[in-house]
């Protein structure tokens, strides 16, 4: 599904150069939910971007569902995005002026799926994660919580072999931030959506089903878990 | 795309709904203009046309001298006549009067041999018997007015009027009220009939006539009985049909509306550069919006797709608003139009009703849209473009930084290249189209110039402003350079305002200095000016009789007069010129200063000129016919062609298409023309002119309606008919000051609102209110000073340009450049407290927040 081989991502260049991912290589495969951790700088979020199609990597290759996303076209990455890649953020998230149907339609929009699917697909994703009685609500008169839940129903509403969610609980409070975890485990185990997740919290972290850490760019560590936040195994690696 | 269109675009727009309006101000400015302009040039065209048509009545044919504007002698009337096709030939005078008692009231005094217009049935006479009003109008003080001019004065048949005509002022009576229709309906009824010989003794013109109205038989062939009456008519006089004549006027009036024409293009420009800079501006504002959309799936094509579209959408409301914007705004300017033409051109444009060319509107449509894409087309592709992660890593510098300096330059130079080209070609060709394209493209050129060199200019102001202002200083400083895109375009709005507002200053103020010179230290000076108070519309004087001359002359404390007589309508190789004629004394080669006589020697000029055998030309002239001294110009008189050798070629501002100066004498034996438009007085050696303007008042007052001008006075008077033809201009760059002024407001506001979070951080680490204001207003003003300075100097090469180039081949007039420094120094320091003001406003706004919203911001 996800293929991370020998990836290294650096930027600047001569005395600034940061290597944010050095040499790094997993296969995540479907219906997988993955956990990164790691330190502030560690590479975790460019890992998420990679996949996206955002930025490309120095060298090595990221394949989503076989295909190199570096070698893919601008078009390409964006059609990606739009079919099969739902993206959570912690908090660059909802358009303030769009109430959260229509934010939730707007990936749909954007592929120019037809109204009436939308009116159809929209309800579904909304139900999904428990927003529907806020549906006609804008993102200003949504708790916190709540306004992740409706970016987490926008990652899902194109119906998305893959979600990548940088992390979403950062902004919330324990409670909201383990209603929206319990909801991305719901997804994975109902819907075999295969999610990688950046945190700082390793009790979310530990909810995976795997747990990358990584450190300067590089896989430090990988621990499976029972996805109830006890570690099964853990392996390490030297970098 | 649409439904993105309302999802996306719709709310922002609504959101900013400034911003918006300041697109579709921009852009409805721009189309306003032009259309008002083609509105203004459609209507007194139409108007002018009408006039001619209505005083041409059902004739078929007209005869003139050129175009009608040079009288000559009557006995044309006869040769016509005897032509078996022509049922009547109908002479017609007409000149000028003042109403004693209403100095604002000028009327057109139309001559009519009455009984043959009995053929015409041009007058309707509604009040009293038309045999028995026209049996009465023999009596030489008998006058015809018109319904629309003593209705509301309360006028009636039986009273008398006091009219100052250019033989005297006397009393008239009313015997008929006209109708007004047809040609009563002419010049908005501000008509009076008389008899013809009654109207040539009013007029100074005995013997003389305007134009001779033919009626032919019916089923005559016209162009045949036309070609007849050329073959036979002395030279000079032409036989036109009613819709020639109109066409030639069309000609004569291009230029001044290729200028009007020119000027709205530059507010286009301005339009343009609006539109642009408001929507660079909100694309840092939707950055967030438009990353947001790329994460979600959006293509880059897509995104510029919608901007685009969101570009057309505005455009068409700027467009929808401004046609109709553009008409109302020519209601309001044609009188202003038609009152600089009149002093231009020393005509009458009389304009009934607007003229709307159905047929231009879809193209100004176009136009307008298309320059809201064009200016919309960097923002949109700019975002279009930009990086979702850097955007979410707060970094707008790929949504705001602009070209590359070196690209800057490089485009400036090919502007400015392609320019000067364009001028040169203009030179070349004397061509008012290349004019145009290249005056604006130097406008825009100026545009691009700016970022380069305030970035350029940054070793400066990182001196200068920490020393005189300290920490706020150097905030400032460190602001304005990080940003050198926003700084320039900011610089470069106002350098723009600057620029437009100082042409239109300097191309007033060159020809009032350069009119001054003519009549203060120049030939023309002289101790009093005595005139007739009336003009034909423009700065001319109506005439008056050349005995008054002889009258004054022999006052006490005067030591000479010299006479002034000139046709502002003659005829010359297909260009409408004027001819001046003045008395020996004008031709003084003392009285000219050094350097007056461009080429030719003024003494032997003065021999010649003495004798009636040579004449001067103006500058233009010479320049546009290729004349030099020692050629020989042919003038078509109305007793045949007057061949004269040019003698001098000098400045001279009687006529935008140039003019031929010549004794007076030789208007008096060849164009049989007694009168003359101005009188100079001279005093003797301890004569107060004062005392001596009572005497001539004393003596010539009761009789004649005259002004006496002191020298100052005619400067003065000058001054303000300068003032009057470029009322337009300056009310139409008022127009784009104010447009462009919103438009830097919003520039300078929008810094400050993207610096919110900067300026809460400079907050939290200990700086004051105040500090923080301080550092925004040295910021804000010195972008001002910035902007002030880069636009006087582009404003003084601009200036250059339109006062050297394009007003010679726009309108005619060889002017001295002269730069306006006063109204520079006055708009720098104008620019400079805007810019501060919008700055503390902004300030005011950022530091009224809390110091944590403002760092929630991002």
């Amino acid at each position: 599904m996800i293929e991370y081989r020998q990836v290294t991502k650096v930027f600047g260049s001569g005395d600034t150069a940061v290597k944010a991912v050095d040499d790094l290589s997993f296969t995540i495969e479907r219906g997988d939910f993955w956990s990164l951790m790691g330190p502030s700088g560690a590479g975790k979020s460019t890992v998420l971007h990679l996949i996206a199609g955002l930025t490309s990597p120095t060298s090595g290759a990221v394949l989503v569902e076989g295909r190199d996303v570096a070698r893919m076209s601008g078009k390409e990455a964006a059609e990606l995005r739009r079919r099969r890649v739902g993206y959570v953020l912690q908090a660059f998230n909802l358009l303030p002026f769009l109430t959260a149907e229509e934010n939730v339609g707007m990936p749909l929009v954007l592929d120019g799926v037809p109204q009436r699917e939308i009116d159809r697909r929209v309800p579904a994703a909304l139900e999904l994660v428990k927003m529907t009685h806020r549906a006609k609500h804008h993102p200003t008169t949504l708790s916190g919580g709540e306004q992740q839940r409706v970016a987490i129903a926008r990652a899902l509403v194109i119906d998305p072999a893959i979600v990548l969610a940088d992390e979403p609980t950062g902004n919330l409070d324990r409670a909201n931030g383990r209603a929206v975890m319990d909801l991305l485990v719901d997804l994975n185990e109902r819907l075999s959506v295969t999610i990688l997740l950046v945190t700082h919290d390793p009790v979310f972290a530990a909810m995976a089903k795997r747990v990358l850490h990584l450190v300067d760019g590089s896989l430090e560590q990988t621990t499976a878990s029972d996805g109830d936040g006890d570690a099964l195994t853990t392996s390490g690696r030297r970098r | 795309m649409l439904r993105l269109l309302r999802l996306i675009s719709y709310p922002q727009l609504r959101a900013s709904w400034g911003r918006s309006l300041l697109v579709i101000g921009g852009i409805a400015t721009g189309v306003a203009l032009i259309v008002a302009i083609d509105v203004i040039n459609a209507s007194v065209l139409a108007g002018f046309r009408r006039t001619i048509e209505r005083v041409a009545g059902p004739a078929q044919l007209q005869v003139t001298l050129g175009i009608g504007e040079v009288g000559f002698s009557e006995a044309a009337a006869d040769l016509i006549r005897t032509d078996p096709a022509v049922v009547a030939a109908i002479p017609l005078t007409r000149g000028t009067v003042g109403l004693v008692g209403d100095p604002g009231t000028t009327l057109q005094l139309f001559g009519v041999d009455l009984t043959a217009e009995e053929d015409l049935q041009r007058y309707t006479v509604t009040s009293g018997d038309r045999r028995e009003i026209l049996a009465n109008m023999n009596d030489p003080s008998s006058i015809l007015v018109t319904s629309t001019f003593a209705e509301p004065r309360g006028l009636d048949v039986g009273r008398s009027l006091t009219l100052a005509t250019p033989t005297g002022t006397r009393p008239y009576t009313i015997r008929g009220i006209l109708e007004a229709r047809g040609m009563a309906a002419a010049f908005g009824g501000l008509l009076i009939v008389m008899d013809l010989p009654a109207a040539q003794r009013a007029l100074a013109k005995d013997g003389q006539i305007d134009q001779i109205d033919v009626v032919l038989a019916d089923g005559a062939p016209i162009d045949a009985v036309q070609a007849r009456l050329q073959s036979r008519l002395p030279t000079g006089l032409r036989v036109l049909r009613p819709a020639e004549r109109s066409a030639e006027y069309d000609g004569v009036l291009g230029s001044f509306q290729a200028m009007l024409t020119g000027l709205s293009l530059l507010c286009l420009v301005a339009g343009i550069y609006i539109v642009y800079n408001t929507t660079s501006t909100a694309a840092v504002h939707r950055a967030l919006t438009m990353a947001a959309l790329r994460l979600q799936g959006a293509e880059r094509s897509q995104l510029f797709r919608l901007l685009m579209l969101e570009a057309l959408v505005l455009g068409v409301l700027g467009v929808v608003a401004g046609i109709p914007i553009g008409v109302l705004l020519a209601m309001l300017l044609t009188g202003m139009v038609s009152d600089s033409m009149s002093v231009i051109f020393q005509i009458r444009f009389p304009v009934e009703a607007l003229t709307v060319r159905l047929q231009h509107q879809p193209w100004i449509f176009v136009v307008g849209i298309g320059a809201t894409l064009f200016a919309s087309y960097a923002s949109a592709r700019r975002v279009a473009r930009m990086e979702p992660l850097a955007i979410m890593r707060a970094d707008f510098r790929a949504v705001t930084r602009g070209p590359s300096a070196r690209r800057l330059i490089v485009g400036w130079i090919a502007l400015v290249a392609i320019s000067t080209a364009a001028l040169a070609i203009e030179v070349q060709q004397r061509s008012i189209l290349w004019g145009n394209f290249g005056s604006t493209l130097w406008f825009a050129a100026s545009i691009v110039i700016a970022i380069p060199l305030v970035r350029a200019s940054r070793a400066i102001f990182s001196q200068i402003l920490p020393r005189l202002f300290g920490a706020a200083g150097r905030v400032a400083a460190e602001s304005l350079y990080r940003s050198p895109v926003r700084t320039g375009v900011t610089a470069a709005a106002i350098a723009l305002v600057m620029t437009v507002a100082l042409t239109s200053s300097s191309l007033s103020w060159s020809l009032s200095r350069n009119i001054s010179s003519y009549f203060s230290g120049g030939f023309l000076a002289c101790d009093l000016a005595v005139s007739a108070v009336t003009t034909d519309g423009g700065w001319l004087e109506t005439p008056i009789p050349d005995e008054l001359g002889g009258e004054i002359g022999r006052l006490e404390g005067v030591r000479s007069i010299d006479l002034i007589r000139i046709f502002p309508g003659q005829m010359f190789r297909g260009e409408r010129i004027a001819v001046g004629g003045g008395s020996d004394g004008i031709f003084d080669p003392d009285r000219y200063p050094r350097g007056w006589y461009r080429s030719g020697n003024p003494e032997t000029a003065a021999v010649a000129l003495r004798a009636g055998t040579g004449a001067n030309v103006s500058l233009s002239l010479a320049e546009r016919f290729r004349l030099a001294v020692g050629d020989r110009i042919t003038l078509d008189a109305p007793d045949g062609p007057l061949s004269l050798a040019i003698t001098g070629i000098v400045p001279d501002y009687m006529s935008d298409r140039g003019s031929v100066i010549l004794n007076r004498r030789l208007l008096v034996e060849h164009w049989n023309d007694h009168a003359v438009n101005r009188i100079h007085v001279f005093l003797r050696p301890g004569a107060a002119a004062e005392d001596v303007r009572a005497r001539i008042a004393a003596r010539l007052g009761k009789d004649y309606a005259l002004k006496i001008l002191m020298p100052g006075e005619v400067v003065a008077f000058h001054a303000e008919q300068v003032a009057r033809a470029f009322v337009l201009m300056d009310a139409v760059q008022l127009l784009i000051v104010v447009v462009t002024v919103a438009g830097i407001l919003d520039l300078l506001l929008s810094s400050i609102v993207e610096r919110k979070r900067e300026l809460s951080l400079w907050r939290m680490i200990g700086a004051d209110e105040g500090a923080v204001r301080r550092s925004v207003v040295v910021e804000s003003g010195t972008i001002g000073a910035m902007g002030g300075i880069l636009g006087i100097a582009l404003g003084f090469v601009t200036s250059a340009i339109w006062v050297g180039m394009n007003f010679r081949y726009l309108l005619g007039y060889y002017l001295q450049f002269y730069f306006a420094w006063t109204s520079a120094l006055r708009f720098l320091v104008l620019v400079a407290a805007m810019a501060m003001t919008a700055g503390y406003l902004a300030a005011v706004a950022a530091t009224r927040q809390s110091i944590l919203d403002g760092l929630r911001i991002d």
